[in-house]
């Protein structure tokens, strides 16, 4: 220890590591020797160094990045939220479609709905920030959620002048995750979003439809992984549930014989008569016109009307019990005979 | 005398100083008459003022430097309609500090009470301020000609520089890059929520370099048009806060920095003015031509 080390004037006395005085003073304080002028002492660390007291001093902004689960319960407390989540394969389109609604409200409102705040503005910009000419991009992309980014949610409150705010919350996490839920059903009670979810949205990727050797392998994938939720109790009877075909302008009408938009159309409408027993609907939408322009953004604005509309209150209906022992409860075998 | 807390915001070369230095000019010069506010009872220390207000008198660029982080400012105002004494009192905050907070989400102790008592705030914005946030998609939209044939899907992150959607010059993003327009809004909300809970009762939108919004019929569609995402921030938060949005051009037109005095400026013909405030141009909610105090008045709650 330095501080003992330098005890003591004499260069030849040891006593900070033996104890014992080279004068041999038994007492240490009768040593003249011993002992540092008190400038030269070090009184160790009591004074708090000047970057920790501007540490100290900070005060600290709440975060605008993604929020994740645990977060969401202190917004939940305080106003009414509707959660979506989006489901689909690696390079689907979650991320693209969520930074899409986000850069629509950064240049004015959209399906009647105003920006009026949001606790992820960082993560927004994060996601889209490679579709922006600052990236010098030469072609736009989105930051792609990898299975490490685990789950988390975008936020935006929007107003309506008519139904007032909604707080929308949009889970994101890895295609990859999904699809391993999907070979692996273990692995979907994992999936939490999807018991916290309002609306469930299965991403179908345009692009995988006319790639004509994969369609047939994801057509199947698409139909096992709504099953896979379905067989094994992950979402709830009240849940909506949407199948979003995305990147519209991947689908040139006509290619090597094929049309595209038929086969399309048809899997969706074979797709919904498979799920009719629990009101699958469908829509298109494209958020990143990369492959052709002139398609432009599409589908956003009905998107997230639907995503917005208010749902018809559902009450739980009154059963009366059969035979009831307690007089209380036959009241309600009164009421239904009334 | 009624001490308003006016916090004021805005980004580098958001044109605060220069404001501060006009604004200081025309109450002290008394060359204009009917303004909102007059100067009040002189005294203080105007050390900084003077120097900047001499820098604006001049037909300089107002700089400042960047050690000059941290400047209060008082000014005595009295209304003369109201026979009301204010004291507007603000900190000059330099621009990287405001940018530093988005970035680490951190407000130095000093900074902190001036949000927490707020009462009005005047936020800057510049009409000259540099475009961040237009689209690649909106560009090709616009010309469709010159669009590039799609790059093939690789499974590279879109975050890394070496994807062939970017032909290996793309910029990363950094949290600095976020669009100034979204950086104000998300400081406005920060500041609102926990722990600071910022409550002005009035905001007043300062857009500064108003002679080269080109094209803007008022300060209100400037914004609306090129910021639009914090016109609607502000649009919806009428039930907290009351927004005005004006136009000003405390310089009056362009001119060089006093190291670079070559370069080509409207200074000559500004100096050929025989009172320096004339050059002040003030837009907007029945402001005088030159009167920089409106918005300062409005947010006193001496005018309604």
């Amino acid at each position: 220890m330095p501080e003992i080390a330098s005890a003591c004037r004499n260069p030849e006395c040891e006593v900070a590591t033996t104890g014992k005085c080279a004068l041999n003073h038994e007492l240490l304080d009768s040593c003249e020797e011993y002992g540092e002028a008190e400038a030269d002492l070090d009184f160790g660390d009591d004074e708090v160094p000047d970057d920790r007291v501007e540490a100290a001093a900070l005060t600290r902004l709440r975060s605008s990045d993604l929020l994740r689960p645990e977060q969401l319960w202190p917004l939940q407390k305080m106003v009414p939220t509707k959660t979506v989540a989006l489901v689909g394969d690696f390079r689907a389109g979650k991320t693209t479609l969520i930074s899409a609604l986000y850069a629509s409200f950064r240049k004015g409102p959209l399906a009647g709905f105003r920006f009026r705040s949001s606790r992820t503005l960082t993560a927004f910009a994060q996601r889209h920030h490679d579709a922006l000419l600052l990236s010098k991009r030469n072609s736009p992309v989105t930051l792609r959620t990898s299975r490490q980014d685990g789950l988390g949610f975008f936020h935006l409150c929007l107003r309506n002048d008519a139904s007032g705010d909604h707080n929308l919350l949009i889970a994101d996490r890895s295609g990859e995750t999904y699809a391993d839920a999907r070979s692996d059903t273990s692995l979907i009670g994992d999936l939490i979003e999807l018991k916290l979810a309002d609306r469930v949205c299965f991403l179908l990727d345009s692009a995988r439809i006319a790639d004509v050797e994969q369609r047939h392998s994801y057509k199947r994938a698409f139909k096992q992984q709504i099953h896979a939720f379905l067989d094994n109790g992950a979402l709830s009877s009240s849940t909506v549930l949407e199948m979003v075909t995305t990147k519209l302008d991947k689908l040139t009408p006509q290619i090597e014989g094929r049309d595209l938009t038929k086969e399309l159309a048809d899997f969706e409408a074979a797709t919904l008569a498979e799920f009719s027993d629990v009101s699958l609907t469908a829509r298109r939408v494209c958020a990143l016109p990369r492959a052709n322009y002139g398609v432009g953004v599409v589908g956003l604005d009905k998107m997230l009307k639907s995503w917005l509309a208010p749902r018809a209150r559902e009450y739980p209906g009154l059963i009366a019990a059969r035979e009831p022992v307690r007089q209380l409860d036959r009241v309600f075998e009164y009421w239904s005979e009334v | 005398m009624s001490d308003r807390e006016i916090m004021v915001l805005g980004f580098q070369a958001s044109g605060k100083t220069t404001f501060a230095a006009a604004l200081w000019h025309l109450v002290d010069s008394r060359e204009i008459s009917d303004t909102a506010l007059v100067k009040g009872r002189h005294n203080g220390d105007f050390q900084y003022l003077e120097k900047i207000s001499a820098v604006w008198a001049e037909g300089w660029a107002v700089d400042r430097t960047r050690s000059q982080e941290w400047l209060p400012i008082t000014i005595n105002l009295r209304s003369l309609v109201s026979e009301t004494d204010v004291r507007l009192s603000f900190v000059d905050i330099a621009g990287e500090t405001v940018e530093r907070i988005f970035a680490t989400r951190e407000v130095d102790g000093r900074v902190d009470p001036l949000i927490r008592e707020a009462s009005g705030l005047l936020l800057f914005v510049s009409a000259l301020r540099p475009i961040d946030d237009d689209s690649i998609v909106d560009m090709f939209l616009a010309y469709p000609d010159e669009a590039p044939p799609e790059p093939a899907d690789d499974p590279v992150e879109a975050g890394s520089d070496a994807s062939s959607a970017g032909s290996g010059e793309a910029v990363p993003f950094k949290v600095e890059m976020t669009p100034q327009q979204v950086q104000l809004v998300d400081l406005l909300d920060s500041f609102a929520d926990d722990p600071l809970a910022m409550r002005p009762a009035r905001i007043a939108v300062i857009i500064s370099a108003w002679d080269r919004a080109h094209g803007a019929s008022t300060p209100e569609a400037w914004l609306e048009d090129h910021m639009p995402l914090l016109f609607q921030y502000l649009a919806t938060h009428s039930d907290e806060f009351q927004t005005r949005i004006y136009g000003v051009s405390a310089q009056g037109g362009h001119v060089p920095s006093k190291e670079n005095h070559t370069e080509q400026s409207d200074r000559a013909e500004m100096l050929k003015q025989l009172e320096a405030s004339r050059r002040i141009k003030v837009v907007g909610h029945g402001a005088g031509d030159h009167d920089l105090t409106h918005p300062i008045a409005w947010l006193s709650g001496v005018e309604n």
